[in-house]
């Protein structure tokens, strides 16, 4: 059974967005065999990071919250993971990080310790929300079109796909979402949106000891 | 010492920000950039920030012209 430690925290109005579309994967039809090790909200805390990634060994990782190119943040944003401190943790596991540009510095140094692949943004993720959804982020069909993406390419990963098959997977899913704001004449500055997912997509990068990029 | 920051040609920016002013965006879509905005921010506010090239403005204009550019070359009709 593939074993996958996920971090949730729900600080603020962009975690919590990435706390409920992170419980979408976690309760997906398509990954009933996942054996979920789940940090949410207040327990997303370095010393259970460290602690589970010690002793469980999982094998894929699915990071979500605030980020730099240096470091991948949990609950009020204390560092999880941070580049060249305890990254040495990431050895041997295929890691997705939802966190903005942690792919610039710390997913490079992750895979020179040793990490199948990283999946992550190279510069800031962007998303876009509706206010008047705030309280029930789930029916955020607008932050739905930014989340979604990112939930296949988790999915995808957890089914045993590599993580480049992955990234193909939920740049498609990007590709599709852009095609509609960028012809859509219903909403009123729709360009807007698909200008925000054709960045997400492009600073999404695929790291791993085989290649450098994708 | 201070980085120095790349300048923005002036004409771009205004631009970039004639794009923001006439999108007419809902009042109720509001954008978040993750590690630096900190909280969502309406479009006024992205406005604002553009207009003063700080951090935040700078990765907008930045974002605006790779989507152009990218409709230029015609990346996003092949999406």
């Amino acid at each position: 059974m593939v074993k996958c430690l996920i971090t949730r925290p729900n600080h603020d109005k962009v975690t919590e967005y990435l706390f409920t579309w992170g419980n979408k994967i976690i309760e997906s039809d398509e990954l009933k065999d996942i054996d979920f090790f789940d940090l949410q909200g207040k327990e997303a805390t370095k010393g259970k990071v460290e602690s589970y990634l010690s002793k469980q060994s999982p094998d894929v990782i699915l990071f979500n919250g605030h980020g730099s190119p240096t470091q991948i943040c949990g609950f009020k944003n204390e560092v999880l993971i941070e580049n060249d401190i305890n990254d040495f943790l990431l050895k041997g596991k295929v890691i997705y990080a939802l966190a903005c540009s942690s792919a610039a510095i710390l997913g490079q140094s992750a895979i020179k310790k040793g990490a199948k692949s990283f999946v992550g943004y190279k510069r800031s993720f962007i998303l876009f929300t509706d206010k008047t959804r705030e309280t029930t982020p789930s029916k955020d069909h607008i932050a739905e079109s930014f989340l979604e993406p990112s939930n296949r390419l988790s999915i995808s990963i957890l089914k045993g796909n590599s993580a480049e098959e992955a990234s193909r997977k939920s740049k498609e899913e990007f590709k599709k979402e852009i095609a509609k704001y960028a012809s859509s004449k219903s909403m009123p500055g729709a360009d807007r949106i698909a200008s925000a997912l054709f960045w997400n997509m492009s600073n999404q990068v695929v790291l791993s000891n085989k290649e450098s990029s994708k | 010492m201070a980085e120095q920051k790349e300048r923005i040609n002036p004409e771009l920016k205004e631009l970039v920000l004639y794009r923001l002013m006439s999108s007419k965006l809902p009042d109720n879509i509001e954008i978040a950039i993750g590690d630096i905005s900190g909280e969502p921010m309406g479009m006024d506010e992205i406005i604002s920030h553009v207009k003063k090239e700080d951090e935040i403005g700078r990765l907008i204009i930045e974002m605006e012209l790779n989507y152009l550019k990218a409709l230029k070359e015609g990346i996003v009709s092949q999406v």
